[in-house]
């Protein structure tokens, strides 16, 4: 019988502390980005964006006040010193070396494990931390306070005197940038002052800095405010004037005699790195794309979000999914009253058809809910990518595009270790040495670049380097090596069953690493994970030029387009994102070839699993049953293609996706199941497994020495 | 149920399967509903009768006559279907089901009364029920035993 309730332990193994958790690491993801950003502006020799100063000194801050309530006092502290020397950078009383930097970076690694510890349950460690504190101290001190009045402007002490310190230092360094000063007069409504005025430093922003405002009056209308901004720019008035278009005047501020003005005289060559002056890459040049985003989250949008338990969304669709089956019944009530009374049921049938119309508004709601930006974990995943970088010796330049993509969150949580592989994979196998690039021609810094963007209900994410590519006649040599395949079968070998075999689990071994230029580390096991996701993944290689691995997945897990078939008198899915094509064949078309059944068609000859075999309960070789035209279903999964044989194609239906438990789920060939209504489910096909299995299950009798070799390589139930 | 918490007792949900008594503490039983149609899963370990939808929820749904290796082979017609139940078990944090072939009611068992064996990966003991002996299961190792 159980015995007392189990202890309830306060502290770190509190419940509540999950939140905190959860919010200590977005604090470090968030900082690390902003890190990156800042180092990715110092290397390209650019401005600083003060932004990215104000983002580090704000989650410093925040993570300052959360380490308490996690019981980690040392962490608190490291965070607390940290803050003082940012808010000294952004106030321009020091600066931000490239020394001050990798503290930075060695601080947040240093934060990360000590969280890792305290969700362990360990107590506290603070040696790591301390090591970043005394470092911090042997910097440098903070710069004596520059009380140096901005010169070229005549600016009235009513103007200096509300500036805040911090505004102060970003005008008198924008005017000692060079920069021109403007005033904007606006009219704002009250009601939306705030909103208006983040809209305005937007606007400004790609050309310059919103300094300050001030409101300086009452508005034209009863409940607007007349307010004046402040913005130094580059550009030319009748230029900003353009950029803030309906929202202001703008006036110029005049000038002093500039004779004795030196603005920046030493623009790139200074030991400075941290110019305060706004980043300006030049008058309204387009936003760039290739950069790391900026997280859309920076606090002032906290108040409008709530963290929720994914659980519990999973809960309310499951909710929404048993509704719609309700519904259902509704309908068919409706129809059994129809004989009775047509008024009734036509009202009735009305009311369903509204009742069904919100059903489907909320189960949208809630599948929007779970998606999420790729940033958050592309963000993170950046700071590992500089630390292998750094590991290695190889400088890397890591360029991400469509981080905003969204995903499904358990997609999102699942692909971080994957995507890290694969990154692990370009930087220590693909790219070459330094050196080596040097001497062929390419530049020394090598390029690891990320593409997301969503296609068709799918999100595609590339990953690319620029390395040397994967050489076929080295995965030959290993394949042979490790018994995967003979001399004979490799005679066959196409490019892209080369890139299969490093998929397989045979070839992924720490010897391969060592004289493979190419990759094949553990690709199977992301593959596996992969799949499992219901995504797909595909190799594109040049010697000498570099690896692309793209990775297919669908954009949320939750809910699914899928073809309902029947095998054996129990209904299936496929999901539609996998078909290619839908179609009925004679069954004399179907042929084993080299022990493996193929169909033939549309000129073609395609790999053909027949479910009615593979799903049947006995076991042992079966020829192609039947005869006349049977329904076919082609899948795709990469570049590989299937034809599934079906008993019966029933409809296409929209489910809502559920999970299989523990010890269903190690079945290969289904990815998970979904109510269809009337008491009845149906396992959804994976179809990539069936790609699989189509290789050996149906074979009638023992491997034939197949031309197509691969056909050994692969059991169905040895892949998971 | 509002019946008194006692470490002197065992409480256990009794249940026939094959015409023999075996029990499981209460407390684990999560409910206990009439069982639908179950979906077979090609490909499954042979002690998976298959899936189980009950109200929204997917459930894997055991077959615990042939993991106890009471007999060979599931037979549909074991006992009369109106009288199966499902019970919803939690095994390892997730919810399972079980089918047996009829509820016995549910009794409180004295700690003592209850012989502890040391073999058997599902099973906690025996006792002593109406002059038969009855197996006191202890589900969680299911998953793992490939019948």
């Amino acid at each position: 019988m159980p015995g007392p309730p189990p202890e309830h332990q306060a502290g770190r193994n509190d419940p509540r502390n999950e939140d905190f958790f959860v919010e200590s690491v977005e604090i470090l993801t968030s900082l690390g980005a902003a890190l990156l950003r800042i180092e990715a502006a110092i290397q390209g020799s650019q401005r600083i964006d003060i932004d990215d100063i104000n983002e580090v000194f704000r989650r410093l801050h925040t993570l300052k006040s959360v380490a308490p309530l996690l019981g980690l006092p040392g962490m608190a502290g490291l965070a607390h010193e940290l803050e003082s020397h940012l808010d000294a950078v952004r106030l321009g009383r020091a600066e931000l070396t490239l020394a001050l930097l990798d503290l930075l970076f060695d601080a947040v690694a240093v934060f990360d494990e000590m969280l890792a510890q305290a969700k362990r349950g360990e107590p506290e460690s603070t040696g790591a931390a301390s090591v970043v504190t005394a470092s911090l101290a042997k910097l440098s001190e903070p710069l004596a306070e520059r009380s140096v009045a901005p010169q070229h402007y005549d600016l009235g002490p009513e103007i200096l005197g509300v500036l805040t310190e911090f505004e102060e230092h970003r005008l008198r360094t924008a005017i000692e940038a060079g920069l021109l000063l403007y005033r904007v007069a606006a009219d704002i409504p009250l009601a939306n002052i705030e909103t208006v005025l983040e809209q305005l430093r937007a606007k400004v922003k790609p050309i310059g800095e919103l300094i300050t405002y001030l409101p300086v009056g009452e508005g034209s209308a009863p409940d607007a405010m007349a307010v004046e901004a402040w913005v130094a720019t580059k550009a030319s008035l009748s230029e900003l004037q353009a950029v803030i278009a309906q929202h202001g005047t703008v006036f110029e501020v005049p000038k002093v005699q500039a004779s004795h003005a030196e603005p920046n005289t030493d623009p790139l060559g200074s030991k400075t790195l941290a110019r305060m002056a706004p980043a300006f890459p030049a008058p309204f040049q387009a936003p760039e794309t290739s950069e790391l985003r900026r997280a859309p989250d920076d606090g002032q949008a906290g108040i409008y979000s709530v963290r929720v338990d994914i659980r519990k969304l999973e809960e309310l669709l499951s909710s929404v999914g048993e509704l719609l089956l309700i519904k259902h019944a509704f309908a068919l009530q409706a129809s059994k009253l129809a004989e009775r009374d047509r008024r009734a049921a036509a009202t009735l049938r009305e009311v369903n058809r509204a009742f069904e119309r919100e059903l489907r508004r909320l189960q949208n709601s809630v599948l929007e809910v779970r998606l999420v930006s790729l940033s958050l974990v592309l963000d993170s995943l950046a700071r590992s990518v500089r630390q292998i970088s750094r590991d290695l010796g190889k400088p890397t330049q890591f360029i991400v595009t469509g981080a905003e993509t969204e995903v499904d969150k358990l997609i999102v949580d699942q692909i971080a270790e994957p995507l890290l592989h694969l990154f692990r994979n370009a930087l220590d196998h693909g790219l070459e040495a330094a050196e080596v690039r040097a001497a062929l021609g390419k530049p020394p810094e090598g390029t690891l670049a990320v593409n997301a963007y969503q296609a068709g209900g799918r999100v595609i994410i590339e990953v690319e380097d620029d390395g040397a590519g994967i050489q076929p006649k080295l995965v030959r040599a290993r394949a042979l090596e490790a018994g995967l395949i003979t001399e004979d079968e490799a005679q066959d070998f196409a490019q892209e069953d080369w890139y299969a075999l490093l998929f397989e689990p045979g070839f992924s071994t720490r010897k391969a690493s060592s004289d493979l230029s190419g990759r094949g580390v553990g690709l199977d096991v992301v593959k596996t994970k992969i799949a499992r996701l219901g995504g797909s993944i595909e190799i594109r290689s040049v010697e000498r030029t570099g690896t692309t691995i793209i990775l297919s997945l669908p954009v949320t897990l939750a809910i699914a387009r899928v073809l309902v078939i029947e095998v054996l008198g129990q209904a299936y899915c496929v999901p539609l994102s996998a078909i290619d094509e839908v179609a009925a064949v004679d069954m004399a078309l179907l042929r084993y070839v080299d022990a493996r059944l193929t169909l033939v068609h549309r000129g073609q000859v395609l790999q053909a699993v027949d479910l009615r075999q593979l799903f049947a309960d006995t076991e042992g070789p079966h020829a192609p049953q039947g005869s006349g035209n049977v329904p076919i279903v082609i899948a795709r999964h990469g570049q590989r293609r299937v034809a599934i044989l079906a008993d019966r194609l029933v409809a296409q239906d929209e489910v809502v996706v559920k999970p299989l438990g523990g010890s269903v789920r190690s079945v290969p060939y289904f990815s998970g199941a979904a109510d269809l209504g009337k008491a009845q489910l149906a396992l959804i096909i994976d179809p990539s497994a069936l790609i699989d299995a189509g290789l050996s299950a149906n074979a009638p009798g023992p491997h034939a020495q197949g031309s197509m070799a691969v056909a050994s390589l692969r059991d169905p139930r040895g892949t998971s | 149920m509002n019946l008194p918490v006692s470490t002197q007792n065992h409480e256990l949900l009794v249940f026939e399967l094959e015409g023999e008594p075996f029990s499981i503490p209460v407390a684990r039983v999560r409910e206990v509903v009439r069982p639908s149609a179950l979906t077979r899963v090609p490909g499954a370990a042979a002690n998976i009768l298959g899936l189980a939808s009950v109200r929204g929820r997917i459930l894997t749904t055991f077959d615990l006559g042939r993991t106890l290796a009471l007999r060979e082979k599931t037979h549909a017609e074991s006992a009369p279907a109106r009288r199966k139940r499902l019970l919803l078990v939690d095994i390892e944090g997730e919810e399972a089901a079980f089918l047996v072939d009829r509820i016995l009611g549910v009794e409180k068992v004295s700690v003592a009364a209850v012989d502890p064996l040391g073999t058997g990966a599902l099973t906690r003991g025996v006792y002593t029920r109406f002059g038969r002996s009855c197996v006191l299961l202890d589900l969680n190792g299911i998953a793992k035993v490939r019948a």
